[in-house]
């Protein structure tokens, strides 16, 4: 729910936010435990969407997390959930022939500065890719 | 959320380059930036701490040079290997 919040009503108008809030595909879930956010609040430096994904998570034995902040993807692991971010999500479209031209997602990351292009050239050369900018 | 007052030399808020309007907005920002640069905070938690929308925080951490999609490449293989390969 918070992170649906977060997409959908703050995120309002940025890309991607109409899509999910039209999937009929996605099912939004509350936490039920709000005492477990309120603990978690105090002991971890996340935020309340970041860690109620992982409360969450833990609520209904999610098979893995979408999370892409170091610190979130770091306890999610510590939790056990195998976890996927933007990058390794586009990867496996990509892998699974939903997405054709990975390049040309990985510069729309680039052209918001969102990512270091190094790191992006690496994942592509272990897919036997060319570097952005490259013909 | 609880505030505090604080007194910084006008030459700092200068040299920082702040525009007089919003600057306990815009100082709030700076340290909640140099808090998700050194890992102390998440970027999710940085941007509540400076009250500001996420999408923002992101878009203010990349002009600053802080990217705010930060992975090692040893977590990106880590992720590739346990993904199940689609079938040829």
């Amino acid at each position: 729910m918070e992170v649906h919040h977060e997409e959908v009503l703050s995120g309002a108008g940025l890309p991607g936010a109409s899509e999910v809030a039209k999937a009929e595909w996605i099912e939004v879930k509350q936490l039920q435990n709000q005492a477990d956010l309120l603990a978690a609040r105090e002991k971890y430096a996340l935020g309340v969407e970041e860690l109620s994904t992982i409360l969450l998570g833990k609520e209904i034995r999610a098979d893995a997390l979408l999370l892409d902040d170091y610190n979130a993807r770091k306890l999610a692991r510590a939790e056990g959930f195998p976890v996927r971010g933007s990058v390794g999500l586009l990867e496996t479209f990509y892998l699974g022939g939903h997405l054709t031209d990975l390049r040309a997602a990985f510069r729309h990351l680039l052209a918001h500065s969102y990512i270091d292009q190094r790191l992006l050239d690496l994942r592509l050369r272990a897919l036997g890719l060319p570097p952005l900018w490259q013909a | 959320m609880e505030t505090v007052t604080v007194e910084l030399p006008s030459a700092l808020l200068k040299a920082a380059n702040l525009e007089e309007r919003n600057l306990s907005q815009q100082a709030a920002r700076l340290l909640a930036l140099e808090l998700y640069r050194e890992y102390k905070v998440s970027l999710g938690r940085a941007a509540e701490l400076c009250q500001t929308p996420l999408a923002a925080f992101m878009d203010f951490a990349a002009k600053h040079g802080v990217p705010p999609l930060r992975y090692s490449s040893e977590d990106l293989e880590e992720e590739r290997l346990s993904t199940d390969r689609p079938e040829a």
